[in-house]
């Protein structure tokens, strides 16, 4: 089955300093794929690469079967591929409501808006109760999950989540990762960065491990979480 | 309209309702032009020192466009529509210079330190001055033959200054007060229209609250942050057209007096807020009526100063200003 | 920790050129008496907004607060020195002591102004500096009683030196003693720089939270740099009243010099002393010596007409100053002689 994204060598820079030095990956349609590392390996420069807000030194990026590499920023989202980013940054000042709505920005169909907005609402029930306050007003919790529904509501079909567990309750975590257990099942595809090794590759088909900008590991899931060197590293054994 | 009840009105009372009457009349004006610093700065955080000096050039096209057609001559309803000509003439001029600027100055530095971007425009405003001193000495009549580009150039009065409220009267409101209030709330009006209820307002808000996420949702920043430049600028040309006829000479140093008092306007009702930046104006507008009426003009920019840094001790974010902007 | 190499001899080189202009001039007047012009006397304005833009150079430069007053506090020192100065008041010190008496009110005035501005955030902190500039300019022309107004206070005498009497038509004698008093000035500076208070300040700039984290007594470095800075641009007031014989009219501190200042010092490179020198030659420099000069040459040749806006060079000084800025800004942003780090800085770009 061909993948649905493709990255080949992918290179990338801020300004002296090399983030990213030949990464590539690939994501399969209806797979969870996780990319793991530490602090500053580069995950979250590469989803930054491929939503293409973050300029590329070298490499191919192509997504169903269409290269990313000229298409501007504004553009991605509209071709299925959405990012749920690192710190959320969800609007502070609009409403849940609002903020679910730019992440419709793009879309003509109000019918299928509404339908989407009530799935986000199903998902995560505390956004339907606080739908109009203000998105700065939340808990950081509520506001990953405002983040992950606002990613949803573009209809994306492969969903780029960087760090959801970063910064939030032991409790919540495990709610977004049963969300995008959930999400999986329903047939969407994810590519998911986090910091937390376990807890990512528990939940995912395959993994990546990024060293310095650099894929030095890519297996199965499970096997990963076996792979000794992963475990000294990451798993904290 | 003549107001022979105006006997009974103290002469104290009076003065006072003057003094209301120029300083909402300039605080209109002000606001116009004060929300132009307001949308660039909420949307790029910039400084733009050079918006004042664009507004004088927009003046300057208005007197020329005065000279070209003559439409100093044209009274009675033409006079009207003379008007009309000059405020969308400057309007649409200062919008696409301010949307060109972007493009060509601040664009290539959206990644840039702040202060490379205030040194910008700061060598922005110092070509937008020096372009007004070579267009008030192009050798056209209104510009006094082409040997006088420094001096003050006379605006045409194509608003009279009858009092409306009959020459009895000791209230004075003229056909210019009226003019500074129809172009003005019509346009705040849309503004806030556009802001709220269009597309482009919403983006708008949301790259001004977080650009790299407004990019993820499908906006195109760039574009965005144009289009503010573009309702900036054009918002300044209606305001500068209007002080133009309201005062009745231009010159090509206004932008730094004018830009001033509207910066201040903008600080003083919280850099990035479009109702603080009206707010702002309008306080600031009867601040100095108040100033020039009951202390001393000669005193006014200092007593608007202090005024502004006194509200920024206690209210660091300027009055409606609430800056709560996440990291790119 | 010593400054680069490469830094030295250009300050060396600007010394040296710096003592040799006035016999060069000399001798080109002496030989071309018709064509030749006077750089000594407008090189003195290159000396006294080198000393502001150092001043300046304390608080934006190593500090990183944005200051947009400065030419408050240049006037302060200037009507500092006129009224100690002018015989029309009691006082009537000479030179050197109302020059020290001039940083020393400014160093207050840096003090009682920066005081307010102490808990404001860049923007703001800019903003009320600028209101700094308009409020001094202001006070200074309306309360006319004391200040003279429009008029300015005049006569002024200049400096004292035993065994000659400073005169305007001489400008040599000023310009060496300018001179000197600017390398005291840049040897300060450079001893400040790598001085607790200096190092504290990059502290402050680079990032003003960690340096509070690490024990840095936050708000009083930066009251420090705040009245070093003032100091300084008294100073500058000071030798320009002198030199001018005359404050000149408020209005001559106005908006104008602070920006002009602002620009020396990012243009010559942020936080670079040899940098602010070599900026405040090539952008004063500029303004008061190349342009009228050309503006000279031009008419003597009778190549402008003075009724044409186009044809004085004069008029062309902002243009050409907001294009050079303008691209700089674009393709040289950390100036012309950037600090060292500051150099490796700027090429990277996120």
């Amino acid at each position: 089955m061909s993948a649905l994204l493709s990255v080949q060598g992918l290179r990338a820079r801020y300004g002296a300093v090399e983030a990213l030095r030949e990464v590539s990956l690939e994501v399969r349609a209806g797979e969870i794929v996780t990319l793991i590392g530490a602090n500053g390996a580069g995950k979250s420069t590469t989803l930054m690469c491929l939503s293409r807000v973050k300029s590329i030194a070298a490499g191919e990026i192509t997504f169903e079967g269409r290269s990313l590499n000229e298409v501007p920023a504004h553009r991605v989202v509209g071709l299925g591929l959405a990012q749920v980013p690192e710190g959320r940054r969800i609007f502070p000042r609009l409403t849940v409501f609002e903020n679910l709505e730019m992440g419709a920005y793009l879309r003509r169909d109000r019918d299928g808006v509404a339908k989407d907005r009530a799935h986000v609402y199903d998902l995560f029930p505390v956004l339907r109760e606080r739908s109009r306050q203000a998105g700065g007003t939340l808990s950081g919790g509520e506001q990953q999950m405002l983040a992950i529904g606002r990613a949803l509501m573009s209809r994306p079909r492969l969903l780029m989540m960087d760090e959801p567990s970063m910064g939030i309750a032991p409790i919540l975590v495990a709610r977004i990762f049963d969300a995008v257990k959930r999400l999986k099942n329903e047939g969407m595809t994810i590519l998911l960065v986090e910091q937390n090794a376990r807890a990512a590759l528990r939940l995912a088909d395959r993994g990546y491990v990024i060293e310095t900008g650099r894929i030095v590991l890519s297996d199965r899931a499970p096997a990963l979480l076996e792979n000794p060197r992963v475990q000294e590293a990451y798993l904290g054994e | 309209m003549p107001m022979a009840s105006d006997a009974g009105m103290s002469p104290e009372l009076a003065t006072f309702l003057n003094f209301l009457v120029i300083g909402l009349s300039n605080g209109m004006i002000i606001a116009l032009i004060a929300i132009g610093y307001t949308m660039v700065y909420g949307i790029i955080e910039l400084i733009n020192f050079a918006h004042g000096d664009l507004c004088t050039l927009g003046a300057f096209l208005a007197l020329t466009l005065i000279g070209a057609l003559g439409l100093g001559d044209w009274s009675g309803p033409w006079a009207w529509a003379a008007v009309t000509l000059l405020l969308v003439g400057a309007a649409g001029f200062c919008a696409a210079l301010n949307w060109g600027i972007d493009r060509a100055a601040y664009r290539p530095l959206r990644s840039a330190p702040k202060l490379t971007l205030l040194v910008t425009a700061i060598g922005i405003s110092f070509v937008l001055v020096n372009l007004a001193l070579f267009w008030g000495g192009l050798p056209m009549e209104v510009f006094g033959g082409g040997n006088q580009a420094s001096a003050p150039k006379n605006f045409p009065e194509l608003v009279p200054t009858t009092n409306l409220l009959g020459s009895e009267s000791r209230v004075s409101i003229t056909p210019r007060d009226l003019l500074v209030a129809a172009v003005t709330l019509p346009l705040m009006v849309a503004l806030t229209w556009l802001v709220r209820f269009t597309r482009l307002g919403t983006s708008m808000r949301a790259v001004a609250q977080n650009p790299t996420a407004a990019s993820l949702m499908g906006i195109d920043v760039d574009r965005v942050i144009g289009a503010s430049f573009m309702i900036g600028g054009a918002l300044g040309g209606f305001g500068i057209v209007v002080y133009a006829i309201y005062n009745g000479s231009i010159s090509f140093q206004m932008g730094y007096r004018t830009g001033m008092d509207a910066f201040t306007a903008a600080v003083l009702g919280g850099i990035g807020s479009l109702p603080g930046a009206v707010l702002g104006g309008l306080l600031i507008g009867l601040l100095r009526a108040m100033s020039d009426g009951y202390l001393e003009a000669r005193w006014t920019p200092s007593v608007v100063f202090i005024v502004l840094i006194l509200v920024l001790i206690f209210r660091p974010s300027g009055l409606l200003g609430a800056r709560v902007r996440e990291k790119v | 920790m010593k400054s680069p190499r490469r830094v030295r001899w250009v300050e060396w080189a600007l010394l040296a050129a710096a003592l040799a202009i006035p016999p060069i001039n000399w001798f080109w007047m002496r030989m071309d008496p018709a064509g030749a012009h006077d750089f000594v006397g407008p090189l003195r304005q290159v000396l006294i907004y080198a000393v502001l833009a150092l001043g300046l150079n304390i608080v934006t430069g190593f500090t990183g607060l944005l200051h947009l007053g400065m030419a408050a506090f240049m006037a302060v020192g200037a009507y500092a020195y006129g009224i100690l100065t002018c015989e029309i008041y009691p006082f009537q010190l000479s030179f050197w002591p109302a020059l020290g008496a001039s940083a020393l009110i400014g160093t207050v005035a840096g003090l009682l102004l920066g005081a307010p501005t102490m808990a404001l955030r860049g923007d703001y902190l800019a903003i009320v500096t600028l209101g700094f500039g308009e409020i001094v300019q202001d006070v200074l022309k309306n309360l006319d009683d004391i200040t003279q107004g429009t008029q300015g206070i005049n006569p002024l005498p200049g400096p004292v030196v035993p065994g000659y009497a400073f005169n305007s038509q001489n400008a040599m004698p000023w310009y060496y003693l300018y001179l000197g008093i600017l390398v005291l000035v840049v040897v300060g500076c450079r001893n400040l720089e790598w001085s607790r208070p200096g190092r504290a300040w990059l502290a402050i700039r680079v990032d003003e939270l960690a340096a509070r984290c690490m024990g840095i007594p936050v708000v009083r470095q930066k009251m420090l740099a705040f009245a070093a800075g003032a100091a300084l641009a008294a100073i500058a007031g000071a030798m320009m009243a002198s030199m001018l014989t005359s404050t000149g009219e408020p209005a001559n501190y106005d908006f104008q010099v602070s920006i002009l200042a602002l620009c020396i010092v990012i243009v010559g490179g942020m936080g670079s002393i040899t940098g602010v020198l070599v900026g405040a030659v090539a952008m004063i420099g500029f303004a008061n010596v190349l342009l009228p000069m050309l503006a000279g040459q031009l008419q003597a040749r009778g190549l402008v007409s003075q009724a044409n806006v186009f044809g004085n060079p004069n008029n062309w000084k902002y243009l050409i100053f907001g294009l050079v800025l303008v691209l700089m800004m674009r393709f040289r942003p950390q100036g012309l002689l950037p600090r060292a780090g500051a150099a490796r800085a700027a090429g990277k770009s996120p």
